[in-house]
């Protein structure tokens, strides 16, 4: 009796202990994992829905001098923050969460922490990983800073107001406003880090590259106007690649002519898809429409006609749909070196750059190089080429804003409504988006003065 | 051993019994328990009119030596009815004696909590018990059902009804709900172990009797998952001694048609061809017909296009406009998508038993055809349930269930008919040409673009609902194996250990096969049709299939005690371990395109990466089949304790601890686990020498208090990611499922139950009344976040789970039973009525919601607000209409206006009206039955109040674009003056803006009271002797007829508008239903 009742208690306990151990760490769903190693850190960043497709900023597309909408087609768009942005309202938001923009691009920045702060940039395993969150979390801060931070300006940028700068993966943490400094000076630290851990020319291009993290310094430098940094970065991207599409090879009659991941692309992303996007609202300025000659491809590349209006509406995306495509191509950084060379006197240089593209985007037949070589309309015609070539890139907001420093080049945008004229000056606040109504709520930053 | 064993215990019983010498006739024998065959120990055996006795042992054996003259013993046992035992000489070598357990003077119930059964009147907990009787009243295919209307404090919620596609289930509350955003179903027990596998495959006929465990006393062995109550369902087992008995049963049903006319979201033909007229001229369809994506419009206005651009005359065009005016889709549907049902059930089981061996053997098949032409399932059920007691002190218990569940769904629904684009159809939709051929409706193109189909060299692109339902096999297929064995050994008559083992499997398959014909496929391989008129998709059947499965180990050892000392003080305990695995594998199926049913062939090959024009616009992969496997796999383990104590029957002090485990993922080892524990105490004061209230016989009182828990597998203290493959780059991708959160705890339900048994003499009347205060504290809910953070959802909202309210349920449950006429007629009632009601006691400030309107406005799932209840509805309040434009006005700081932004921006949660709750807080239900020698009649009343509910009126955004009408409509504002007799809105100027609609059905004067009485069933039956039956025994041989009426309508409700205020968004009710059946046994 006692030797039973012995034995059954020593089974129970010995079933009870050997069970708990084991029994309890079985994974509960197989499809869940918690990220430590390389390849789980590896598959946060292949995740093309955080940071690659349909995903980067697009008020500064919305706010731009590329397009316009009719008033009905206006009046139907559901989100009011975008109807306001349209119109460059002072209070875009106008009590709506619209958040899009923002919080996108701290979701990226969220995931770039969470590697970083679980990858071990000394183990080898870790290495691309490592340099690849530090890109990431660049772009996605030098986007953001396109649309809620005032233009580096070197003599105040250690006092105007930058970004909220999150480097850690701890959400507990509460948001504050880093200065313009800080901010520039991070995203150019952690760039110049991420080239000892990439490759050239990465494997798929939604990963980042040596010759992504080139061409974005490159972008950045030119942002702050910094014309030979910027150089100095385009030179060291062509030194990796500089081959560009021929258009007379592509198909335009194709409702979309450009596949994805094509030749030109570094780096693919795409922009937010806004319902003010679509075909069958956004009509292209009918001015810029114009400045395309007749024996450009790229007017029947990019374009289609809305039925036999005369209006047209845009097909030219590098990524293969409707979706606008934001990333980094041969060509964009063939224009940075030509803007840039034109700038520091070297009109040669530039013309080289701007025949090499045009090479390959008028008909063969009809091209021949006859880009003047006049110091006193090289760059106009550089930054009209530039215009062309970019158009709904993402780029155009970006360039208003630097150009808006130069006279010659700053203008007033327009838009028009029935019978009301909107018009944004140059300079003017509005080109700097207040922050999110509930981030202000939540956090109690200072908001951008857009009045 | 054993040998050993028992005598020693033999030995030590009886030692100190003095035996007398001089008797020289010798008894020996063993005392059996009628039922359970199980020996009964400490018995007293008495010769009557002598000094002489002695008590069983442990094996229920006894020896007795006694005068020869003696002819008469007598037996007796604490548990069990006195017996005298006749001597007949020459003494037989042993005798066996059955004992019959004593009937409890209150009621014999037996509670079953899945690991022990208790006597009522030993229990300190709240328990609800159904018994067989009350489970057959009811004629059903599924056995929850039948526990609405006749379970205290157990609450049937059908708000969601019609609100989230086919769920038709209700949700079921057992005293409130305990939890914010975890789960607040009960926990369901099949016998003895939580049950995981689909309801659909119990058949009711097997069911014993059904406890619900509504306290912690009660409910707490059942640790982290018990915070909602538990639900537990006890099957038939046989048992032994019993003979042969044999159950035929059958029933057949008939629902009637479903009222398509009770649906109030539905706009009369001739007002909607006249709204649309009128829409047109203002041009607010230019942007649908001019669009790329061909957006369906309506047949009116596709007519009012070719008249605009002359190619059709006015004439022609009113001619046939005029004649839809007489259509009616409610009509139609009525006429061919719907029909009467009828259900068919058969169930067959024999038991039988002998002192070593019991068996229950069952099969059961249902046919059920559904309201849904198309619709219909058919159930085979079987299971065998065997006993074996292969010596004295060990019982084994094995198992084995089949169910077997095809279900059809190719019905077309009312609401089906809906272009995807849309949500409901144009009300002059035909079903049906006068020739007999099905007729055509809108689907996902326009007119415009699809009569030019077939001239482009594509398939016609023409839906045909009445056709499409012939072309379409949808099946889904479920099976259910449950196998189980048990051991009980009798260590000794007081302990028992206890070892079960139950693999419980479902399997779940869904078949969906289009013919070639279908408009499926057509329009999947138009709208992949080259302009060199190739097709990736080709043109064939096409046929998906998807299987997962659900496995189920659980297993469980227990050592059971118990015990009487000195008579009076009875100890029952058992200490035990469970250990238990649920698995869910779901496998990805497969799509196969150009599939031939006949021969079995497919094309393959097909590319699914590439991108393809398609028509008619637009560029996309082929579909792509499904990819993804999934695999759940949810462990538990616990150790619990669960005893009891009680003295002189009077008092009774009960116990339970656990500690429950789980393999949650991405927490700190210590979080894995939670202990719970309950403590309880009952005194029956009427066994009180000084209690002497003779008209209340019986009278107990009881409390218990104890934390059970909750389970919150989303949330996690690591970070964790999810994979699954880029559809981009085709690689492996992880995906921020939490970012984890340290700090995180278990949701804990702290309940207190007070309660009062009673009864009068005679049990004329009986009864018991409850008081209970459920505390849930650490309530995990999502908190907003500053988007900065980068927490983002698949919805857009930054948000992280913390422990951040506290929330309180208090009520009552009150059950009266009355037996109010006891002679040729014999007349019972029970009344039952429960309040409950909830209110948020702690409530972390910041999570205030900032958009007040949106977030307070819908019914379901309110946000919850300190000091409020959980279920409170809130609305905007009704100031009228502009007299001016018949304008839904606001009222901002005292002004009445048309600007809805601003006051959708200004509105504070204090300018929002508070009703009540949309949950009722009263509710209950009369059941009176009656008998009159054979025939018996039962009818209960169900009952609810104190809750509100919002109705649905007109949105003309929705009557513009998505073709939902409301008979509101023509109560609409349409002249100044009407806004003195009614609320309804008037077409506004841009019926494109949903804010006004938004406002307007958002407000006060929408909110109905939900107060109702229901006749919800009455059930008759008739018995008499079989006509079977043979001249042997024919006791137990009789036949029972009965008929039963479900749904028969609400008799009293506060609302004017005779909604039915349980199901506030359902567009059809429930059909009256009739039953029919017959019981045989033999």
């Amino acid at each position: 009796m006692k030797n039973i009742l012995f034995i059954i208690i020593v089974v129970f306990t010995l079933f009870a202990i050997g069970c708990q151990k084991s029994f309890l760490d079985k994974k509960q769903n197989k499809s869940l994992a918690i990220p430590v190693n390389a390849r789980d850190l590896q598959s946060m960043l292949d995740n093309t829905s955080v940071f690659n497709n349909q995903v980067s900023p697009s008020l500064g597309e919305i706010s731009s001098d590329d397009y316009f909408i009719t008033e009905e087609s206006w009046n139907t768009l559901t989100r009011k923050t975008i109807r306001n942005a349209y119109i460059w309202l002072a209070n875009i938001y106008d009590g709506e969460e619209h958040d899009n923009d923002w919080a996108y691009a701290y979701q990226q920045i969220l995931y770039a922490n969470t590697v970083i702060e679980n990858a071990n940039e000394i183990d080898k395993d870790f290495q691309n990983v490592y340099g690849s969150a530090l890109f990431y979390r660049s772009w996605a801060y030098f986007q953001l800073s396109q649309l809620f931070c005032g233009e580096y300006d070197p003599a105040t940028a250690a006092s105007d107001l930058g970004l909220p700068l999150r480097l850690e993966q701890d959400v507990t943490i509460k948001s504050e406003r880093s200065t313009i400094q800080t901010l520039y000076s991070q995203i150019i630290n952690d760039l110049n880090s991420s080239l000892l851990y990439l490759p050239d020319l990465p494997d798929v291009k939604t990963r980042p590259s040596k010759a992504a993290v080139f061409a974005l310094l490159a972008r950045i430098y030119l942002q702050m106007r910094d014309y030979e940094n910027s150089l100095y970065h385009a030179n060291l991207f062509l030194g990796i690649k500089n081959n560009l599409i021929d258009y007379n090879e592509i198909n335009v009659n194709l409702s979309f002519p450009f596949p994805r991941f094509n030749e030109e692309v570094v780096f693919h992303t795409t922009q937010l898809p806004e319902q003010i996007f679509q075909q069958t609202r956004l009509i292209v300025d009918t001015t810029l429409i114009s400045t395309y000659a007749e024996n450009d491809i790229r007017k029947e590349a990019f374009f289609s006609e809305l039925g036999n209006s005369g209006y047209y509406t845009f097909k030219g995306s590098y990524d293969g749909t409707r979706f606008l495509f934001s990333g980094i191509t041969t060509s964009e950084v063939i224009l940075i070196s030509a803007e840039c060379k034109a700038r520091l006197n070297n009109l040669e240089g530039a013309a080289g750059d701007i025949n090499y593209l045009l090479k390959n985007r008028f008909r063969r037949d009809s091209f021949d190089n006859s880009i003047v070589l006049q110091k006193s309309n090289i760059l106009k015609e550089i930054l009209s080429e530039r215009r062309k070539e970019l158009v709904f890139r993402g780029i155009r907001w970006s360039d208003l804003r630097r150009l808006n420093h130069e006279e010659q080049f700053s203008k007033n945008l327009y838009r028009r409504l029935g019978d009301d004229t909107f018009v944004l000056e140059p300079n003017s606040p509005k080109y700097v988006f207040q922050f999110p109504i509930e981030v202000i709520r939540l956090t109690g930053m200072t908001d951008n003065e857009r009045n | 051993m054993r040998l050993i064993y028992s005598l020693v215990a033999f030995g030590l019983l009886l030692c100190p019994q003095s035996l007398l010498a001089q008797e020289n006739i010798v008894l020996r024998g063993v005392l059996k328990d009628v039922e359970t065959s199980e020996p009964i120990y400490q018995a007293t055996i008495l010769v009557l009119g002598t000094q002489i006795e002695t008590t069983t042992n442990n094996d229920g054996e006894f020896l007795l030596r006694l005068p020869k003259s003696i002819r008469e013993v007598m037996i007796s046992h604490i548990n069990y009815e006195k017996k005298i035992l006749e001597l007949t000489l020459p003494l037989p070598g042993q005798v066996s004696v059955f004992l019959t357990p004593k009937i409890r003077q209150l009621d014999e119930v037996v509670l079953s909590t899945g690991y022990f059964t208790l006597q009522k009147e030993q229990s300190t907990g709240s328990f609800t018990h159904i018994d067989n009787k009350l489970l057959s009243r009811r004629v059903s295919s599924d056995i929850i059902s039948r526990l609405e209307g006749i379970t205290n404090g157990l609450h049937f919620d059908r708000r969601h009804v019609g609100q989230t596609g086919n769920q038709n289930d209700p949700a079921l509350r057992i005293r409130g709900r305990s939890s914010i955003n975890s789960s607040i179903s009960p926990l369901i027990v099949l016998d003895n172990f939580p049950y995981d596998g689909d309801l659909e495959s119990i058949n009711p006929n097997d069911i014993e009797s059904i406890t619900v465990l509504r306290d912690a006393a009660s409910a707490a062995i059942w640790g982290a998952k018990a915070g909602n109550g538990v639900i537990v369902i006890t099957t038939k087992k046989g048992r032994y001694g019993q003979g042969t008995q044999i159950t035929f049963n059958t029933n057949a049903t008939i629902h009637k048609t479903p009222d398509l006319y009770y649906n109030s979201s539905f706009i009369p033909s001739s007002d909607y061809i006249n709204f649309e007229i009128e829409m047109f001229e203002r041009g607010l369809y230019a942007t649908d017909e001019n669009s790329v994506l061909q957006t369906p419009l309506s047949p009116v206005v596709e007519l009012l296009i070719l008249q605009r651009d002359g190619h059709m005359s006015t004439t022609d065009v009113a001619e046939k406009i005029n004649a839809w005016r007489n259509i009616d889709i409610r009509r139609e549907a009525e006429l061919y998508l719907y029909r009467k049902s009828f259900d068919q059930r058969y169930s067959l089981s024999a038991s039988s038993g002998s002192e070593i061996n019991s068996i229950y053997i069952t099969g059961a098949y249902d046919k059920n055809s559904h309201s849904l032409i198309g619709n219909d399932n058919h159930r085979t059920t079987i299971k065998i349930f065997n006993k074996i007691k292969p010596v004295r002190n060990l019982e084994i218990t094995g198992e084995i269930s089949f169910a077997n569940h095809r279900i059809n769904e190719n019905g077309i629904g009312l609401s089906s008919l809906a272009p995807i684009s849309k949500m409901s159809i144009y009300p002059y939709a035909n079903l049906m040409e006068e020739d007999g051929d099905a007729a055509v409706i809108v689907r996902d193109y326009s007119r415009r673009y699809i009569n030019h189909a077939e001239d482009a060299g594509l398939f016609s692109w023409e839906y045909r609902p009445l056709q499409e339902r012939k072309l379409v096999n949808n099946v889904r297929r479920q099976n259910e194996i449950r196998a189980g064995v048990a051991v009980v050994y009798a260590i000794t008559p007081s302990l028992r250990l206890d070892a079960k083992y139950l693999y419980q499997k479902g399997t779940n398959e869904i078949n969906r096969l289009y013919k070639e014909d279908s408009y499926y496929v057509r329009n999947l391989v138009n709208r992949y049709t080259q302009t060199d008129l190739s097709r990736p998709i080709p043109f064939g059947e096409i046929t998906h299939s998807q299987n997962g499965n659900q496995m189920s180990h659980s297993g469980r050892m227990q050592l059971n005690f118990d015990r009487t000392f000195y008579d009076n003080h009875v100890f029952t305990g058992l200490l035990g371990l469970e250990v238990r695995e649920n698995a869910i594998h779901d496998q990805p199926g497969y799509t196969l395109y150009g599939h031939d049913s006949e021969v079995l062939t497919s094309v393959g090959g097909l590319d699914y990466y590439n991108y393809y024009e398609t028509r008619p616009f637009g560029i996309a992969r082929l579909p792509v089949p499904p990819t993804l496997f999934n695999e759940i796999n949810d462990r538990f383990l616990s150790y619990f304790f669960n005893g009891s104590y009680s003295y002189k029957d009077k008092y009774i002090a009960t116990a339970s601890l656990r500690w429950e485990g789980s393999n949650l993922f991405g927490v700190k080892t210590n979080q894995k686990g939670v202990p719970l524990w309950s403590a309880g105490g009952a005194w029956i004061i009427s066994n009180e020498s000084f209690y002497e209230l003779e008209s209340l016989s019986y009278l107990k009182s009881r409390f218990s208090y104890g934390v059970s828990g909750n389970v919150n597998r989303t949330t996690t203290a690591y970070p964790v990611v999810r994979y699954s493959t880029d559809p981009i780059t085709q690689f492996l991708r992880a995906q921020l499922q939490s970012p984890g959160n340290p700090q995180l705890r278990w949701e804990r339900v702290a309940v207190l139950n007070i309660g009062l048994d009673f009864s009068g003499r005679n049990n004329r009347i009986r009864g018991s009344i409850e008081y209970f205060h459920k505390k849930s504290s650490d309530l995990i809910g999502l908190t907003s976040m500053d988007p900065t953070t980068g927490l983002r959802n698949a919805l857009g909202n930054s948000q992280y789970s913390v422990n951040y309210a506290t929330l309180r349920n208090q009520g009552l449950d009150l059950e009266l039973n009355t037996n109010n006429l006891n002679g040729s007629i014999i007349w019972d009632s029970q009344f039952l009525l429960s309040y409950v009601n909830n209110k948020v006691l702690n409530y972390d400030e910041s999570m205030f919601p900032s958009n007040v309107f949106a977030s307070f406005t819908q019914i379901l799932n309110t946000p919850p607000v300190l000091g409020h209840s959980l279920d409170e509805v809130y609305s905007i309040p009704h100031v009228g209409l502009d007299p001016e434009n018949g304008d839904f006005l606001v009222e901002i700081d005292g002004q009445l206006t048309n600007d809805y932004f601003s006051y959708f921006r200004s509105i504070t949660f204090n300018d929002l009206k508070h009703h009540g709750t949309s949950i009722p807080k009263w509710f209950g239900s009369l059941r009176n039955s009656f008998s009159l020698k054979r025939l018996s009649v039962d009818f209960n009343l169900t009952f609810k109040a104190g809750y509100y509910f919002n109705r649905q009126s007109i949105e003309y955004s929705g009557l513009l674009n998505q073709w939902v009408g409301h008979n509101d409509y023509n109560k609409r504002w349409t002249k100044p003056g009407d806004e003195r007799h009614t609320y309804v809105p008037s077409v506004p100027s841009n019926p494109n803006d949903p804010t006004r609609d938004a406002m307007y059905n958002a407000s006060s004067v929408l909110i109905e009271k939900g107060d109702h009485i229901r006749l919800q069933d009455i059930s008759v039956s008739y018995h008499f002797d079989s006509p079977f039956s043979s001249n042997r025994h024919s006791g137990g041989k009789k036949l029972r007829l009965y008929g039963y009426v479900n749904n028969l309508g609400i008799i009293w409700r506060a609302n004017k508008l005779k909604i039915d205020p349980d199901l506030p968004n359902a567009s059809i009710l429930p059909p009256k239903s009739f039953s029919l059946g017959a019981q045989l046994d033999f």
